[in-house]
């Protein structure tokens, strides 16, 4: 059996859990830069704010329903998140962590005891534990413990598909757009030949499905008929590439900010790469005006530079970007976004020497090593490569920023 | 060429003070004091370690919420007025 355990509305559960004043009230999570709605509580769902709201729509129904806002804290929601993933580890061996709010469990071996009450419990400890509320569903395949998820999400909380009849009447109820795996698109070809709930859809030959849908849409039938077609994925793999990128608050023109924001996006990717134990072939760098001012003019571009050997040096990202965006960038724009994007990974240790490559690698690895270790100990950033810079013209805004109660030792909690 | 040194083979790993003051790492979270409570042995600035995982009891120190603050105090009875958000397991104090 498999379970699908998933936070419910996970970065407002994230918020209440250090403030329960927010109990009970409405609460929406704004994106970076403060642009539009992300994640809402229950109470902003019951109001009508709708996902992707941008945050000037919004302001007036948060003035007459008190509604809290928040920037995005990605520090608490990734520390809460990994406690969530700690405790449930607790509860199997097999874990496939699936996105930040939501995870993959097996209960293989685990026939004898009743799991919709085991569920309970995993659910009431991750609640005790850390404050915040998950829904648990159970069944044969992880597409049917998805589909008792959604059931759990109404109901109690845990939810168990553990009878044939309790699979053919969450089959007959839910629409097949509602299933996991099947895009919008799919739902309207399979809405156009009849096909409506998900029964109707796995009484469909398996020719007609894999005609249709091919070879995935097949694998989803057999899982809805409770043959497991989708096993665990244990282990994330590695990345094939890598990217930073961010809107500006306000649109830039100067080339100089430009080139410190995509230093710090290049020496961005460049951590994240080495944190992987990874090595980058290739660096490439895009920029663009606003799409939403047709009043100014319109440019955008980008340029991909190989690398002379595979690095995961921040130096060499950041001297690399800063010749790709030299040669994209023209002045009397007003920019909006620019990134970083890295690619052609290989593992640290399949790196192929340049012929003519002077640089001394091994010092360079030892100054990034160092400077990682200092990073991870005092904060983001505390080192940095100078062309980083401190003029910090191109940051995000995060007006509405909640301390980093888990992360930081000055934003902790206080107590009276 | 020098002398290996004979502790070599007794190196231990640092003392981690996480190992001896969270006990359950993922229902632990450290909060700060601000005022100053000598009856519960608290001072402003004291690093409260709380453990979301232990039961509140009487008798108990514990983070609890009420009139929209947080506040250490003894669990003395079971009411309503108060919440329990974290029992306290240890104090660390600057002397």
């Amino acid at each position: 059996m498999f379970a699908l355990v998933d936070c419910n509305n996970f970065y407002a559960s994230c918020e209440r859990a250090f403030n329960p004043m927010l109990v009970g009230k409405p609460i929406v999570v704004l994106s970076n830069n403060d642009g539009c709605v992300i994640a809402r509580s229950q109470e902003a769902k019951d109001l009508g704010i709708p996902m992707g709201a941008p945050a000037h729509q919004i302001l007036q129904v948060v003035k007459d329903n008190k509604v809290s806002v928040y920037s995005s804290n990605y520090a608490l929601y990734g520390d809460m998140s990994a406690r969530v993933m700690t405790i449930l580890s607790q509860f199997s061996h097999e874990i496939e962590v699936y996105s930040i709010d939501e995870a993959f469990i097996s209960f293989h071996g685990f026939n004898l005891i009743n799991l919709e009450k085991h569920g309970m419990k995993l659910k009431e400890t991750v609640y005790s534990n850390t404050g915040i509320p998950v829904s648990i569903g159970i069944g044969k395949t992880k597409t049917l413990a998805k589909l008792a998820n959604k059931i759990a999400k109404r109901g109690p909380g845990a939810y168990s598909i553990d009878t044939e009849v309790k699979r053919i009447q969450a089959l007959n109820d839910t629409p097949i757009g509602d299933i996991w795996g099947i895009g919008r698109q799919s739902a309207k070809k399979l809405n156009e030949y009849g096909v409506n709930s998900a029964m109707q859809f796995i009484q469909q030959p398996d020719t007609w499905v894999k005609e249709k849908l091919s070879i995935v849409g097949l694998r989803l039938k057999y899982e809805l008929q409770g043959i497991s077609a989708l096993g665990m994925m244990l282990k994330e793999p590695d990345k094939q590439a890598i990217a930073t990128t961010r809107s500006f608050p306000k649109t830039i023109s100067q080339y100089d900010l430009l080139a410190e924001a995509v230093a710090n996006h290049a020496a961005s990717c460049a951590a994240k790469v080495r944190k992987q134990r990874s090595c980058a072939g290739s660096i490439q760098v895009f920029v663009h005006t606003s799409r939403f001012r047709p009043d100014l003019p319109s440019y955008a571009n980008k340029r991909e530079v190989k690398l002379p050997v595979h690095t995961c040096s921040s130096s060499e990202f950041i001297e690399y970007a800063t010749i790709a965006l030299r040669s994209i960038f023209r002045p009397g724009f007003e920019y909006k976004k620019v990134g970083v994007i890295v690619s052609d990974l290989v593992p640290s240790n399949q790196v192929i020497g340049g012929l003519f490559d002077t640089s001394d690698r091994a010092k360079a690895k030892r100054a990034m090593l160092a400077m990682d270790g200092l990073n991870s100990k005092y904060g983001k950033n505390k080192v940095k490569i100078a062309s980083q810079g401190f003029t910090k013209g191109w940051q995000m805004n995060q007006q509405q920023l909640s301390p980093c109660y888990t992360t930081r030792w000055q934003d902790l909690l206080k107590i009276v | 060429m020098s002398f290996p040194s004979p502790a070599a083979d007794y190196l231990d790993l640092k003392l981690d003070l996480n190992q001896e003051l969270v006990d359950n790492p993922p229902a632990t979270f450290f909060v700060r004091a601000t005022r100053p409570h000598p009856e519960l042995k608290v001072s402003p600035d004291d690093i409260i370690v709380v453990d979301k995982s232990i039961s509140p009891r009487k008798g108990h120190l514990a983070v609890c919420f009420s009139d929209g603050v947080f506040k250490v105090q003894r669990i003395d009875k079971q009411d309503s007025e108060y919440v329990v958000w974290g029992v306290v397991t240890y104090i660390i104090h600057k002397v």
